[in-house]
């Protein structure tokens, strides 16, 4: 899961408090049935659980690719930012 | 003609909604035509007759329409917007923005969620066609030449990228080292344009492989410098460098904390995890025999201790009972960082350092004898590259 998919996933920021955390954490748990998913979730949360942690998990998340060709992957199936302006011509 | 009709009324929309009194008939009904037809909401912004409240609002609408369009991911934006109430006149304008961030995440369940709360007559309508079309979950309809060319720029062909990455793959086959250099540093920057991940990805990768084939990477660092900044630049470069030089990796993550002490918004919960990380890569390394080495990283120490003690002043970073820079990193940990596998470190650390074990007594690396012959002259990083 990338970085931004996990703060994301619990609905956090890196400034969130450590109980707005938990809380997310609680209330997706209570969600998930399996007990594999809640150990997984249990495992992401322990990532992010304090800030200092989550500061490295941001620090150390970004990954390069594998292989050259997942740049191809990445860049050709992903649609171009063109800034608001060209956005806001078509109102 | 038409156009500037529609300013006008648009001009009157707003006019009359903020002539109205709140609570009134009238209020309700420009208040609602307004949320329906709202293409700007820069002019809530800029009206000096908008509430306090609304002009706040507009504010966060337009800082997340940016960065949504520009492809900069901004949590503090994004959380504001999210509580941007229903009944807002912007809300509108907030399922958009959320439908686009979905758009390009390719999680178009969310998106069409997002775009479904817009009415079928609200001006932002037009979106919703081109995203459902854009994201092939519609029927292309024949697009008018503006929303053509919308839709061209969006979805460009991006097949000379395809053409850049197999010249980079001859370049390594043919052992080039002056074409692949040239050609990632080329990629790097035509990538930070449009795809800033992708880039932090490429940059990682280039410099890894540089590594790799024992080619210099100081022209890519130098470019990352350039487009990303020191800490992020130095950031990038100790992760590509971790697995293959992990020594090297280390002085680049020293820089890259160095560089982030100088600005004022660093916390003693960011600074323990850069200490966490370099507690970890200094507890495997533990010894150097590079002269040259020892004298970088000493000099990095020297220089990471006088900026903490500036930024930090209260905390003690006292490591007098340490010769060895390796262990006054992980000993160093253990009071900027709260984490426990620091302190388990370090006390794994001084167990060994008790233990006159003969084999692990002489880490006091003051002391060390170095053999000239051994000391690598060859280190593809210029170490120059943190002046």
């Amino acid at each position: 899961m990338e970085t931004i998919d996990l703060l994301k996933f619990f609905n956090i920021s890196i400034d969130s408090e450590d109980s707005e955390v938990e809380k997310s954490y609680n209330i997706i748990k209570q969600k998930l049935k399996n007990s594999r998913e809640q150990s997984e979730l249990l495992e992401n949360y322990n990532k992010i659980s304090t800030k200092e942690k989550r500061y490295l998990y941001l620090l150390t998340s970004t990954k390069g690719f594998q292989e050259i060709s997942e740049l191809d992957k990445e860049i050709i199936s992903r649609p171009n930012y063109i800034g608001p302006r060209q956005w806001l011509e078509l109102l | 003609m038409i156009k500037d009709k529609m300013k006008i009324k648009k001009n009157l929309t707003l006019e009359n909604f903020l002539s109205s009194e709140p609570g009134s008939l009238e209020y309700i009904t420009y208040r609602s035509e307004l949320k329906q037809h709202l293409k700007d909401p820069g002019i809530l912004e800029r009206s000096d007759r908008t509430s306090e409240q609304l002009r706040k609002e507009a504010r966060t609408v337009m800082d997340a329409f940016e960065a949504v369009t520009n492809g900069m991911y901004n949590p503090v934006v994004f959380a504001s917007l999210e509580l941007l109430p229903e009944d807002s006149i912007l809300s509108l304008w907030k399922e958009l923005i959320f439908a686009i961030h979905a758009f390009y995440d390719k999680n178009y369940s969310e998106m069409e969620n997002r775009l479904n709360k817009i009415d079928n007559k609200a001006s932002l309508s037009v979106f919703k066609t081109l995203l459902l079309q854009l994201s092939g979950k519609s029927q292309a309809k024949s697009p008018n030449n503006k929303q053509k060319l919308f839709i061209d720029n969006i979805i460009k062909d991006r097949s000379f990228i395809r053409s850049v990455i197999s010249e980079i793959i001859e370049s390594l086959e043919y052992d080039m080292e002056e074409l692949f250099l040239e050609t990632a540093n080329l990629m790097l920057q035509d990538l930070n344009r449009n795809y800033k991940e992708p880039a932090y990805k490429f940059a990682i990768w280039s410099i890894e492989t540089a590594s790799k084939y024992k080619y210099s990477p100081t022209e890519l660092v130098t470019t990352c410098k350039k487009l990303f900044g020191n800490t992020l630049a130095y950031r990038l470069t100790a992760i590509a460098l971790e697995t293959e030089e992990p020594d090297i990796s280390l002085l680049f993550w020293m820089q890259s904390l160095i560089s982030r002490l100088k600005s004022r918004d660093l916390t003693l919960d960011e600074t323990g995890a850069y200490f966490t990380v370099m507690s970890r890569i200094a507890g495997e390394i533990q010894t150097s025999q590079d002269k040259f080495y020892l004298e970088s990283l000493n000099g990095l120490i020297d220089n990471m201790k006088y900026e903490l003690k500036n930024k930090f002043p209260k905390v003690s970073c006292n490591t007098e009972k340490y010769n060895n820079p390796f262990d006054i990193l992980i000993s160093l940990s253990t009071n900027y960082s709260s984490l426990e596998e620091n302190r388990n470190r370090l006390a794994a650390l001084e167990t060994e350092n008790t233990s006159n074990n003969p084999a692990t007594s002489n880490k006091d690396l003051t002391n060390i004898s170095v053999e000239i012959s051994k000391i690598s002259s060859n280190k593809p990083i210029q170490l120059s590259l943190f002046d």
